[in-house]
């Protein structure tokens, strides 16, 4: 693959409706995720149940979320993606019970492909942000 | 050297040497007087990062930034870093709790001639601000 279908991957990836990937996941068409996937997240590491687990979770809180691609770079098997990320709370998140309210943070991701898939994930959204955007804990 | 490659030595030396080394010196030399630091772009120069340096190095003993990779096409430079320290002195209105923490940033940089002209971060405040204690962890 080269770094140019690299960064095409992971656009597409980041610009797909999350509740897609997972129906397609549900049904066995996983187009994205290579099996020996490593998620590394502010909550810890993921394998790829623990990843599918985390997103099913997401999605139900935030049936609406989305990430809009902003700037893409790459070298290597690597590319990074700069990305805004959108949603309204529909659904309790880490006990959170829904509030209806909607956010808009930024983050950016790191993602290495193999052979075409997801081997590895890395990621920093404005966490702190999208919880003052929803009220849970005090704007500073 | 290629583009990427004296860009990628010009960020390493924004952790190296300024946050490492406490060298401020390099603050004036690398960033641009019109730097912009996203997503606070009313946060910016040279001026405005001694700030941020002297908050966070002053409030957390032993600061480290880890280079932990770093990815550069073009005049963009992304690097991901672990930042340690002990939280010996007032942050964001959090009181000292002698608590050593550990957090991860991503931050893409672009570079014009030689120069930091903006800077979009995403440290990770929210795990920052858990680990102090000032938010529960779940």
């Amino acid at each position: 693959m080269s770094i140019e279908e690299n960064k095409e991957i992971a656009r597409r990836y980041l610009s797909v409706d999350a509740n897609q990937i997972r129906k397609d996941i549900e049904s066995g068409q996983d187009e994205f995720h290579a099996p020996e996937l490593m998620v590394h997240t502010p909550m810890g590491d993921m394998n790829y149940e623990g990843y599918m687990a985390f997103m099913n979770a997401v999605v139900s809180a935030f049936p609406d979320c989305k990430y809009n691609p902003e700037d893409v770079i790459a070298e290597g098997d690597k590319v990074v993606v700069r990305y805004t990320l959108t949603g309204t709370h529909r659904g309790d998140f880490q006990g959170i019970p829904a509030t209806g309210k909607s956010f808009k943070i930024e983050g950016i991701g790191i993602l290495r492909i193999d052979n075409g898939k997801l081997a590895e994930f890395w990621f920093a959204s404005d966490m702190l942000g999208m919880m003052q955007q929803l009220g849970a804990i005090p704007a500073q | 050297m290629s583009t990427e490659k004296e860009n990628k030595a010009i960020h390493r030396r924004v952790y190296e040497e300024i946050w490492n080394k406490g060298n401020l010196d390099v603050v004036d030399e690398i960033f641009d007087d019109n730097y912009i630091f996203h997503p606070l772009p009313q946060r910016r120069g040279p001026k405005w990062y001694k700030e941020m340096y002297h908050d966070l190095a002053g409030a957390f003993t032993d600061f480290h930034c880890e280079i932990e990779d770093m990815i550069a096409e073009g005049d963009r430079v992304m690097v991901r870093t672990t930042i340690t320290g002990t939280h010996t002195r007032e942050f964001w209105g959090v009181d000292p709790t002698g608590k050593q923490i550990s957090v991860t940033e991503i931050a893409v940089v672009r570079i014009k001639d030689g120069k930091i002209v903006e800077e979009w971060g995403s440290p990770d405040l929210f795990s920052l601000m858990q680990q102090l204690g000032a938010i529960p962890s779940r």
